[in-house]
């Protein structure tokens, strides 16, 4: 597309459709199109799936999904580390569970809280963190990691300790409880798609070309009239809320949570995915998700190697293709074009 | 009423005074350029009047009311834009999404209405988007606005950059050093275009090293020497005083 070199006022632009039309409308409308199809697609799986220990990967698809393409916002976009998605997560899946098995609230409510306080705690990191310039986020974070990871094995009368909670009520809908890896399938399809097309509506908007300028330089963006604290804690505390649905989502269709499946090691794998499957762009994290779930069944022979593999494969990434796969796949579709 | 006041402004970097005591004004719709030799602080004084750099003592009043403890985003949202001395655009995104960063601080679409993508937020953007087209156009790089920034040359960034100031509608554009590392053949593209702005009501603060672009585009020159102010006036009377010529114009001038 490189044009040649424009005269004062030249106006031939190479915009998709004639007439004033929106360049960048006609970009999102693309976008969302793709997306389309590929929820379409997805929506075979319970069909094709062989069993339903095959298909309830496929609910975990969604929830990892949800997780990588958090994590993305904040990593990728913004340009900021952050070390507690795994931990955020288990919050997530704690509130709703605890509140699920103690008090009986329905898993609705329990999401809602789920995703309050996740982002409230995600506020509460961020507002002293992220006022410093440099990698304070990323300490506050681990240290937020840690604190969690303890209170979840500790606290023994609400989260059942390290023998897991269980006990977590399904979700209820229409009457029907959705206690199987079939039924519950819709409802995690349905939970991918709308915060995936909430998060292509942030960052093709103001608000993702301020994360850009945030993630380049903070001080262009200050320039810009940006306030780039305001919005990096606004956009970590989104990023947490959805972390914490993705808990939620994942609490109602184990109906068990135990503390070892939110520990330190899942928030590095998430930024694994995020970086493998290439940071800042929309489908690098559905990419992403797609490994982090798959790898696991395909490596389980090789079990003690996972965290090997996904180690090297990460250097790979930052030594060899820093887009992750979906620039690898660009390159790729070029080359074969050419 | 000025609309921007540099009051008994003081600098130090530890034992180094950068600026000392400097007052100047900057009325509306001027182009005032502000020269000197390297190390007379005029990159301090930028960062100063941008909100980088806090003065020791004195004021900065803008339209009258001093924005001496403001950040630099608070800054732009009420009216101030400026360029880089060295690029600062952002080279994965296309010219257009650069221009466009430039409207932030008069955009409205707030965090959750941009997530849940509402109709006032599509309008919002697709009317930015034709803004950020017509400056691109005035820069003469309209005919790239879907590539990506990263092709630029250096010349052409900053074009780039004007373009983004420009596009929120700021009362005062303050360029630093735009002639830097422009080719020799650009350069009166670029002066044009200050000119352009300028005629269109925009006032502009020019801190330059080339003498010869500030003695055509100004009609008020700010000399600086040691962070003092040495000579203030036209550039026919900056040029014809005697202590000017002995700091800083005699070699210069003698050089072109």
């Amino acid at each position: 597309m490189n044009a040649a070199p424009g005269t004062i006022g030249s106006q031939q632009s190479p915009a998709p459709a004639a007439g004033g039309a929106s360049w960048l409308r006609a970009r999102l409308a693309t976008e969302r199109r793709r997306m389309l199809w590929v929820w379409l697609v997805l929506a075979a799986w319970p069909f094709v799936a062989p069993n339903d220990y095959v298909l309830s990967l496929g609910v975990l698809f969604f929830v990892n999904l949800i997780l990588v393409a958090s994590l993305n916002l904040v990593l990728g976009y913004a340009g900021q580390i952050s070390m507690c998605h795994g931990a955020l997560y288990g919050l997530g899946a704690y509130v709703s569970g605890v509140l699920s098995v103690k008090w009986g609230v329905t898993p609705a409510l329990g999401a809602v809280a789920a995703v309050v306080a996740t982002a409230a705690a995600a506020t509460l990191i961020a507002l002293p963190t992220l006022r410093l310039r440099g990698h304070y986020l990323a300490m506050g974070t681990l240290g937020f990691n840690a604190i969690l990871s303890v209170l979840f094995v500790e606290l023994v009368p609400l989260t059942g300790g390290p023998n897991g909670l269980s006990g977590i009520a399904p979700v209820r809908l229409f009457g029907l409880e959705l206690d199987t890896p079939g039924r519950y399938y819709p409802l995690a399809w349905t939970a991918g798609f709308v915060v995936m097309f909430l998060i292509l509506n942030l960052v093709s908007s103001r608000t993702g070309r301020a994360l850009n300028a945030v993630a380049g330089s903070e001080i262009a963006a200050g320039a810009l009239g940006v306030d780039a604290y305001r919005l990096k804690v606004a956009v970590f505390a989104c990023s947490a809320g959805m972390a914490g649905l993705a808990g939620a989502l994942y609490a109602h269709f184990n109906m068990f949570a135990s503390p070892e499946t939110f520990t330190f090691s899942t928030s590095v794998l998430l930024v694994v995915m995020v970086a493998i499957g290439g940071w800042g762009t929309f489908w690098g994290p559905f990419l992403g998700a797609l490994l982090f779930t798959a790898l696991p069944e395909l490596l389980r022979k090789v079990h003690d190697a996972e965290l090997l593999i996904f180690g090297l494969s990460m250097v790979l990434v930052l030594l060899y293709f820093q887009g992750g796969l979906v620039g690898l796949l660009g390159r790729l579709s070029r080359s074969v074009r050419r | 009423m000025n609309l921007l006041d540099i009051e008994g402004v003081d600098v130090a970097f530890g034992g180094l005074q950068a600026i000392s005591s400097l007052s100047f004004g900057l009325r509306p719709g001027q182009i005032k350029g502000v020269i000197g030799p390297n190390g007379a602080g005029k990159t301090t004084l930028f960062n100063v009047i941008v909100g980088v750099q806090r003065p020791d003592r004195g004021d900065v009043r803008f339209e009258g009311r001093s924005i001496v403890g403001l950040p630099p985003h608070a800054r732009a949202a009420l009216g101030m834009a400026r360029t880089f001395q060295n690029l600062q655009i952002f080279r994965e995104l296309t010219l257009l999404e650069n221009v466009m960063i430039g409207r932030h601080p008069r955009m409205r679409s707030g965090f959750a209405a941009t997530l849940l993508g509402t109709r006032a937020v599509r309008r919002e953007e697709e009317a930015v988007e034709r803004m950020a087209l017509e400056r691109l156009a005035l820069v003469g790089l309209a005919d790239r606005a879907h590539v990506s920034a990263a092709g630029l040359s250096f010349g052409e960034a900053k074009l780039l950059e004007v373009a983004r100031a420009l596009v929120a509608e700021p009362k005062v554009l303050l360029l630093d050093e735009p002639a830097a590392g422009v080719p020799h053949g650009e350069q009166g593209a670029l002066s044009a275009i200050i000119r352009r702005v300028n005629a269109a009501g925009i006032t502009v603060l020019l801190v330059e090293h080339n003498m010869k672009m500030v003695m055509n585009l100004c009609d008020e020159i700010l000399v600086l020497q040691y962070g003092r102010r040495l000579a203030e006036g036209t550039p026919e009377a900056v040029s014809r005083d005697r202590e000017v010529i002995a700091a800083y114009l005699g070699e210069t001038m003698a050089d072109a």
